[in-house]
């Protein structure tokens, strides 16, 4: 492969890809597999049924939870895997410029006749296409037990719902790259990011404990990803535009400043 | 207009409410090596970075090759080859592979010159970048800065945690860029560096320039603790009659003095007697700005 700063990056990052990724295909398989056992009892899917009745009294209508769709989605696409994912997108996107060793890295590569922005986007990418590859992991590992397990998903809702995630994801990168940017320090911009996403969380569950809060759930960006089943739904473009435009102003208004400031 | 390859005017650069360096004015010439003096937080490292532009100068300007470097930034980093003070600890790659992304920026690599180096150098490079020493990692900072052939070589603390053959290297390096016509910025604290290979220097404090001038008139200044053992007794009058000589004692047959600049007259009085050991110490940087001080040339 050609020396780039895109494979520099892609390769220092493909340990905790790696990891992360097999990490998600391990739960998402656990959660396939778990589908067939507990839709053979009445009484045990019942319970289930029941369980998650409260739960989505927090998270929305995300549908019936007793169908192999509903339960996938529900167990695991409603909030532990994009939380994961957002987690990972943060705690890789806030080293990309705010490490000393990327800083040492930084000053070596832009004192050749390397444009700033062409180097931030570059490692930027690289990230972005770790995310990608995890969200295709987990579409294969999803069509894969759907054909071994005849679950019947539909493979193109599939496909949309792992692109809202990785959207999803993209966002907080995006807004991670931008805090470090700005602060030039990866634990301050872990604490700023994970100060947003637990905010976030809030404002989407808030409503759950209170009614007529709704509107509070338009400032989460979980909104924009949680839309119904996402599994048997389908995208909402509108929401998937608005995860776009935010992810594409944070890594904007990171390239003015990286840009302007000092290295 | 006379041809500069770095024309510095009034440079100045703030942290905050912090002075990094101030109204700094210096130029260096083509096939000059021009030296920046000074202890650590004397804004060496800050000067350089402005001059690559990966600082931004809260005033003043900075010409490269009669170019501003700011609005010409890509152009000018064409020309020049960095060597920062710090090497990253890459993983994965080797140092050949490290020095062929580094190249593919640069338009006019040529991994011969390179190759050359790494060998004078006695460095390896085919082990990956995290397997190597310091000093190879200083080694191999080295010689990424000359892979395109840069017309300016920008070096801080170039010779820190080399060995001994390796600083010899690293010095015919140098003479054989300044013969070639090139020119060479180089940050240092050590004042060995700056007799050894520099044609003028900068002495920096506190961000200021507190002196620039050729390094032969910079010698003069510099003092040497110099402790003679004879092999009989001698008589401290002769040496009283050096100028040039500060602190001296003669206890039993062992003269100490401190001698300030040219060094001769103490070497051939002292040669009237049998000489059994002779040792000389180059004062430190401190020592250095303390005399600068004393003379009144530093001013806060």
């Amino acid at each position: 492969m050609r020396p780039s700063v895109f494979t520099l990056t892609f390769n220092s990052l493909l340990k905790p890809f790696l990891l992360w990724g097999l990490g998600l295909s391990a739960f998402l398989l656990l959660v396939t597999g778990l589908y067939p056992a507990i839709a053979a009892f009445p009484d045990l899917a019942d319970w289930v049924q029941s369980s998650f009745h409260s739960l989505q009294a927090f998270l929305g209508n995300t549908g019936p939870v007793i169908s192999p769709d509903g339960f996938v989605f529900n167990l695991g696409f409603s909030l532990v895997i994009p939380l994961a994912c957002s987690l990972f997108a943060i705690l890789y996107a806030s080293q990309l410029v705010s490490t000393q060793d990327e800083r040492v890295m930084m000053e070596l590569l832009l004192s050749r006749p390397l444009p700033r922005w062409r180097l931030l986007m570059e490692k930027f990418a690289a990230l972005v296409l770790d995310i990608l590859l995890i969200c295709a992991s987990l579409w294969a590992l999803l069509a894969w037990r759907s054909s071994v397990q005849s679950f019947g998903f539909n493979l193109g809702n599939q496909a949309l719902l792992l692109l809202s995630l990785a959207l999803l994801s993209l966002c907080w990168a995006g807004m991670a790259l931008a805090i470090g940017i700005l602060t030039r320090s990866r634990v301050r911009t872990i604490q700023a990011s994970l100060g947003l996403l637990a905010i976030s969380l809030l404002l989407y569950l808030a409503p759950g404990v209170s009614g007529g809060l709704e509107w509070l759930r338009s400032l989460s960006l979980l909104a924009y990803y949680l839309n119904g089943n996402l599994l048997s739904m389908g995208l909402n473009w509108g929401h998937a535009a608005v995860l776009v435009a935010l992810s594409t102003v944070f890594v904007v208004t990171g390239l003015v400043i990286f840009q302007n400031r000092d290295l | 207009m006379r041809h500069l390859i770095v024309r510095a005017e009034k440079l100045t650069k703030f942290y905050g409410p912090q002075r990094g360096i101030e109204d700094l004015t210096f130029d260096v010439e083509p096939g000059e090596v021009f030296g920046l003096l000074g202890p650590a937080s004397a804004g060496k490292t800050t000067t350089l970075r402005i001059l690559l532009d990966l600082v931004r100068p809260t005033r003043g300007s900075v010409y490269l090759f009669n170019l501003d470097n700011r609005k010409n930034s890509l152009l000018v980093r064409r020309r020049i080859g960095y060597a920062p003070a710090e090497f990253p600890p890459v993983r994965r790659q080797t140092g050949r592979q490290l020095l062929h992304l580094l190249a593919s920026f640069q338009p006019t690599a040529n991994y011969s010159a390179a190759e050359e180096l790494a060998a004078c150098l006695n460095l390896n490079l085919d082990v990956p970048v995290h397997n190597l020493s310091v000093g190879g990692r200083q080694k191999l900072n080295l010689v990424q800065a000359t892979i395109h052939q840069p017309e300016l070589l920008v070096l801080d603390e170039p010779s820190r945690c080399l060995d001994a053959e390796a600083r010899l290297a690293y010095s015919r390096w140098i003479h054989a860029i300044r013969a070639e016509g090139r020119s060479v910025v180089l940050a240092t604290s050590s004042l060995a560096e700056i007799e050894r290979l520099c044609d003028r220097v900068a002495i920096l404090w506190a961000g200021r320039i507190v002196s620039l001038e050729r390094v032969i008139q910079f010698k003069s200044r510099l003092l040497r603790r110099v402790e003679i053992r004879f092999a009989e007794q001698i008589p401290l009058e002769p040496f009283m009659a050096i100028p040039n000589l500060q602190d001296l004692t003669l206890e039993r047959s062992t003269l100490r003095c401190t001698v300030k600049g040219d060094p001769d007259r103490l070497i051939k009085t002292a040669g009237q007697y049998r000489v059994s050991d002779l040792i000389c110490k180059a004062s430190n940087i401190d020592e250095v700005m303390r005399a600068y001080y004393e003379e009144g040339t530093y001013a806060a």
